[in-house]
């Protein structure tokens, strides 16, 4: 039997795991801190996401191979399960829900604007470093 | 303690299922149509796992009682937030854009707010309407 029928969707388990149990502490860490009023955790996930993905896939094309198992466990694994988009457009609606117009455009606009850049930003860091 | 241990493990295994049923549809996808339609099967996964999140996180009054706690660990925050990707979707919109496609960039990048709020929305509908 190939191997990789098993390390595959065992690296991807091991990313998973991390990733959403890093979505979680973080949210919870900023409902208590920062209060419930605006989904700050899940905006600082998805853009801290978007720019390592975005340093991740430039810097596995320059300097360092990348073997397919360490691409699954970062990429498709933690990145894939930290960041969500159910989550944000639930709160998106929740927000538009409790007549926050201005919340709801920043958030939903601001997310998916800021989200773009940052894997421009992560990949333009990338480069300083392969550079 | 033990509450932080069944909360970790409740969040683990939806997160397992959620992150694998993304890669093996991505992956179905990419044989069947090509490899460069994988941004095909996010926009179907981000969109369904909308609808998943509307209709679970909306309790239908008088019938079925509110998620239980470790049940929304488990369904929601596990296998909703690991099965939909916000990364994936970003670099998609970057990979159409360096190929200066901006139409299909644009359309993929705007179409998947627009059509993930709906998802939101016909869940929450789908939810109701179980209501008697």
């Amino acid at each position: 039997m190939d191997s990789t029928v098993l390390t595959y969707p065992l690296v991807i388990t091991f990313g998973a795991i991390t990733g959403a149990l890093s979505r979680f502490y973080i949210t919870e860490y900023s409902k208590r801190n920062w209060g419930e009023k605006f989904p700050y955790g899940t905006f600082i996930i998805n853009i801290s996401g978007s720019l390592l993905l975005g340093f991740f896939v430039t810097i596995s094309s320059g300097i360092f191979s990348y073997t397919k198992e360490l691409e699954l466990l970062i990429k498709i694994g933690f990145l894939g399960s930290y960041t969500t988009f159910s989550t944000y457009e639930w709160e998106t609606l929740f927000l538009w829900r409790k007549n926050k117009v201005a919340a709801t455009v920043l958030y939903w606009l601001g997310s998916s604007i800021l989200g773009v850049m940052a894997v421009y930003l992560g990949s333009f860091l990338a480069n300083l470093l392969i550079k | 303690m033990i509450n932080a241990i069944r909360t970790a493990l409740a969040i683990s295994y939806g997160a397992t299922a959620g992150a694998l049923a993304r890669y093996y549809f991505t992956e179905f996808i990419k044989n069947s149509l090509g490899k460069d339609y994988g941004f095909l099967a996010t926009f179907m996964i981000n969109f369904t796992g909308c609808i998943l999140i509307g209709f679970l996180l909306t309790p239908n009054i008088g019938k079925v009682e509110r998620l239980s706690p470790e049940k929304r660990l488990l369904l929601v925050t596990g296998f909703c937030g690991a099965f939909t990707t916000f990364s994936g979707y970003s670099l998609e919109t970057t990979i159409f854009i360096e190929q200066q496609n901006f139409q299909l960039a644009f359309n993929y990048w705007f179409g998947s707010i627009v059509v993930g709020i709906l998802g939101v929305i016909l869940g929450i509908k789908l939810s109701r309407s179980q209501d008697i």
